[in-house]
C-alpha cells in the first residue's frame, strides 16, 4: 500500500519540487499543503502517515504544527526540514514528537531513506503492538478461563460431596452389621465399594486443594514453628504405614535448628505427602531417612535465611525423563513395581503448592534403582525482626491470660482516606504491619475489603490489649502507608471478652460501633 | 429414663436416612427437620438433646439455625454438630464463631459420629 505523505512548505517550489521527487522516487502518495494551518485541516479530514514540514513558516512554524500533531493525531509520524545553522530548532522538533529530521539543502536519495526508514519502524512498532495486545487479550481469556475452571471444581467437589456421604454411610452401614448379616462375598465387595468411596473423597480433596492452590484462594495460617516436633510426630504417624513394608523411618535434626515462619497444618501435609510417597515407592525392608540443614552461615546462600528439609529414600528411584515433570498434575510415573500405587496424581502438585505457598522451593535428585531425595525449603521465623522486649511483655501477657481464664480482646483497625479510594494494596501492607505487633497467640481474624477493615483476635486481658493496642498505634505510626498522595486515617478500636458474653461477630459489630467515636 | 431426643437437619432425604437408622438402633429418638426455619421451631419446642445441623439449607441457613439457637440462653446449652459439604477453613472459622460445638465435613466416618454423639450426651 502507497504510503500517504503531506509536505508542507510556503515556498510554492519547494513544494512543487518534493511532490514530483517523492512520488516519482520514492513511490510515496504525496499531498500538499503551504500553511500549518492548512496542514492540520487536510490532517482532519484524512489520515496521512507522515508529514513532512518546513520549520520556517508564516503565522504557524513547524515547531508548533509538530506539537499539535503530536497532540492530535499522535499516530502520525513528522520530520522537520531545517536550514542549517538551525540545529538546535531540530532538536526541538525532535523533542515535540518528531520522528526525525532532515538538513536543507535536500538530498533527494538520503530523504527518500529516511523517510522510508521512519516509516518501517512505524510499522514494526504497529505490528508489535498488535501482537502484543492480541496477548493480553488472549491472557485475560485465559485467566478468566483459570478462574471459572478453579470455581467449577470448588462447586463440582461440594455438590459431590453430599451424594458421596449418602453412599458411604450406606455401605459402612451394611459392613457394620447393622442391617443385618452378610456373607464373606458380600462383605468382600462393600469393602471394595467402600475403599474405593474414600479413594474418590481423596480425589476430591486433593482437587479443591489444588484448584485453591492454583487460584491462590489457599488460607494460611502463619505462625512460628518448632519443625524437630512436627517433623517427629508426621514420622509416628507414618510409622505404622512403613512397618507394615518392614520400612525403617529414620529422623536426623540438629538440635541448633531455628524456628520457622509458617502454617503447621500445611508442613504436616507437605511431610505426609513426601514421606508417603517416599512408602510407597520403595521395596520391603528399605529405609527413609528425613533430615534438617540451618541456613547457611554466609548469608549469600542461594536460598538465603531457609531452612532446608529432606525426605530421603532407597527406593525404585525416577527416572531422568520424569524428573521435570514430576511436581505436574497428574503426572505418574509408570513402574513395574507398583501397578497397584494408586494416587491422584495431585499429591506432588499440591505438595510444590504449598511449599510455594511459603515462599520456598522444592527439588528433587534421584537415582534409577537406588532411591529419590526431595528436598524443600521454608522460611526461618521472623522473631528475630521484631522487637524483642515486645515479644516478652507479650508473651508474659498472654500467659497471664491464659492463667486466669482469658478473655478475648478484638481489635478492629479501620482505614479510610478522605473521599478517595483506599487501595486493597493498602490494607495489605496494613496488614503485614500489624502481624509484626501480633505475637502467636493472636491472629488476623477478618479482612473485610469493603469496609476497609482489619480485625485482630488476640487472647489477652485488659491490660494485654492496652499494650497491644498501643503497639499497634506506634507501628501504624512508624511504618507509614504510602497512599500516592491520599491521607490515610487508621481507627484503632477494641472490644474484650467476657464484658459482654458474645460470638467474634458480635464482637466485630460492637467494635465497628465504638470504631465511630 | 427417656431414650436422649436428636434433631437431625439436613435437606437430602437419603443422607437423613443414613444417619437416622444408625443413631435410633443406638437407641435414640429421632427428630427431623429439612429445612432450617422448621429446624429451628423444631428445636424451641422438643428441646433436643443434640442437633446435627448442616450449613446449606433452605429457608434459614445453619449457621442462622446455630447462631439463633446459641446466643438464647434457653437453647445455648444444646450441642450442635455441624455436618456439611463447605470445606474451606472459613467456612469452619464461621462455623465455631457462631458457637457450633463441631464442625465435620462430608463424607465422614459413621463411626467417628456415633463416638461424637455419645460422647456430648454423655457430658
Amino acid at each position: 500500500m502507497e504510503n500517504r505523505v503531506l509536505v508542507v512548505d510556503d515556498e510554492k517550489e519547494i513544494r512543487a519540487f518534493l511532490n514530483k521527487a517523492l512520488s516519482r522516487f520514492g513511490g510515496f502518495h504525496v499531498e500538499l499543503a503551504e500553511s500549518g494551518e492548512e496542514a492540520l485541516h487536510k490532517l482532519e479530514k484524512e489520515p496521512f502517515d507522515l508529514v513532512l514540514t518546513d520549520l520556517t513558516m508564516p503565522k504557524m512554524d513547524g515547531l508548533r504544527l509538530i506539537a499539535e500533531i503530536a497532540k492530535l493525531k499522535p499516530e502520525t509520524l513528522t520530520i522537520m526540514m531545517t536550514g542549517h545553522g538551525s540545529i538546535d530548532s531540530a532538536l526541538e522538533a525532535m523533542k515535540l514528537g518528531a520522528s526525525d529530521y532532515i538538513m536543507k539543502p535536500l538530498n533527494l536519495d538520503e530523504m527518500i531513506l529516511r523517510l522510508r526508514k521512519v516509516l518501517e519502524e512505524r510499522q514494526r512498532f504497529v505490528r508489535l503492538k498488535d501482537f502484543a495486545d492480541q496477548l493480553e487479550r488472549t491472557n485475560q481469556e485465559l485467566r478468566k478461563i483459570d478462574s471459572m475452571k478453579s470455581e467449577f471444581v470448588s462447586v463440582a467437589s461440594h455438590e459431590l460431596r453430599t451424594p458421596l456421604a449418602a453412599i458411604k454411610n450406606a455401605v459402612q452401614l451394611m459392613l457394620s452389621g447393622k442391617t443385618g448379616e452378610i456373607n464373606e462375598n458380600q462383605k468382600k465387595f462393600l469393602s471394595m465399594a467402600e475403599r474405593n468411596i474414600n479413594r474418590l473423597t481423596n480425589i476430591l480433596n486433593d482437587l479443591l486443594n489444588l484448584s485453591r492452590i492454583e487460584s491462590g484462594k489457599i488460607e494460611l495460617k502463619f505462625e512460628n514453628i518448632e519443625l524437630k516436633e512436627i517433623i517427629e510426630l508426621t514420622a509416628s504417624s507414618l510409622r505404622p504405614h512403613a512397618d507394615g513394608k518392614s520400612i525403617q523411618i529414620e529422623v536426623e535434626i540438629p538440635e541448633q535448628l531455628p524456628a520457622v515462619y509458617g502454617d503447621q497444618e500445611k508442613i504436616e501435609q507437605i511431610l505426609t505427602n513426601l514421606i508417603g510417597n517416599a512408602i510407597k515407592f520403595t521395596r520391603d525392608g528399605g529405609k527413609i531417612l528425613i533430615t534438617a540443614k540451618p541456613p547457611p552461615k554466609e548469608k549469600d546462600g542461594w536460598y538465603g535465611d531457609r531452612v532446608a528439609l529432606s525426605v530421603k529414600d532407597n527406593g525404585i528411584g525416577i527416572p531422568a525423563e520424569h524428573l521435570e515433570a514430576i511436581f505436574e498434575k497428574f503426572h505418574q510415573v509408570e513402574s513395574s513395581l507398583h501397578r497397584s500405587v494408586s494416587g491422584t496424581g495431585l499429591g506432588l502438585a499440591i505438595t510444590k503448592g504449598l511449599v510455594e505457598a511459603h515462599q520456598g522451593k522444592i527439588w528433587v535428585q534421584s537415582e534409577v534403582g537406588k532411591g529419590s531425595t526431595f528436598t524443600f525449603t521454608l522460611p526461618v521465623s521472623e522473631s528475630d525482626r521484631r522487637d524483642p522486649h515486645f515479644r516478652f511483655i507479650l508473651d508474659k501477657e498472654f500467659q497471664r491470660a491464659q492463667e486466669n481464664d482469658a478473655p478475648l480482646t478484638l481489635f478492629l483497625i479501620q482505614v479510610s482516606d478522605e473521599g478517595g479510594e483506599v487501595k486493597e494494596t493498602v490494607l495489605s501492607r496494613l496488614e503485614e504491619n500489624v502481624k509484626q505487633c501480633l505475637c502467636r497467640k493472636a491472629d488476623i481474624l477478618v479482612r473485610r475489603e469493603k469496609e476497609k477493615i482489619l480485625a485482630a483476635l488476640c487472647e489477652a486481658n485488659l491490660n494485654g490489649a492496652q499494650v497491644i493496642r498501643q503497639r499497634i498505634e506506634e507501628g501504624i505510626q512508624n511504618h507509614p502507608l504510602e497512599t500516592g498522595g491520599a491521607p490515610v486515617l487508621i481507627k484503632v478500636g477494641t472490644a474484650t471478652y467476657p464484658e459482654e458474653a458474645l460470638s467474634k461477630e458480635e464482637l466485630f459489630r460492637l467494635s465497628k460501633k465504638r470504631l465511630g467515636g | 429414663m427417656n431414650p436422649k431426643k436428636i434433631l437431625i437437619v439436613d435437606d437430602e432425604v437419603d443422607l437423613v436416612e443414613t444417619i437416622r437408622f444408625p443413631l435410633e438402633m443406638e437407641g435414640y429418638h429421632i427428630l427431623v427437620s429439612y429445612n432450617g426455619e422448621d429446624a429451628l421451631n423444631q428445636a424451641r419446642k422438643e428441646n433436643p438433646d443434640l442437633i446435627l445441623l448442616d450449613l446449606m439449607l433452605p429457608k434459614l441457613d445453619g449457621y442462622k439455625v446455630c447462631r439463633l439457637l446459641k446466643f438464647d440462653d434457653r437453647y445455648k446449652h444444646i450441642p450442635i454438630l455441624m455436618l456439611t459439604a463447605k470445606t474451606q477453613e472459613k467456612d469452619k472459622t464461621l462455623g465455631m464463631e457462631t458457637g457450633a460445638n463441631e464442625y465435620i465435613t462430608k463424607p465422614f466416618e459413621m463411626d467417628d459420629l456415633l463416638k461424637k454423639v455419645k460422647a456430648y450426651l454423655n457430658k
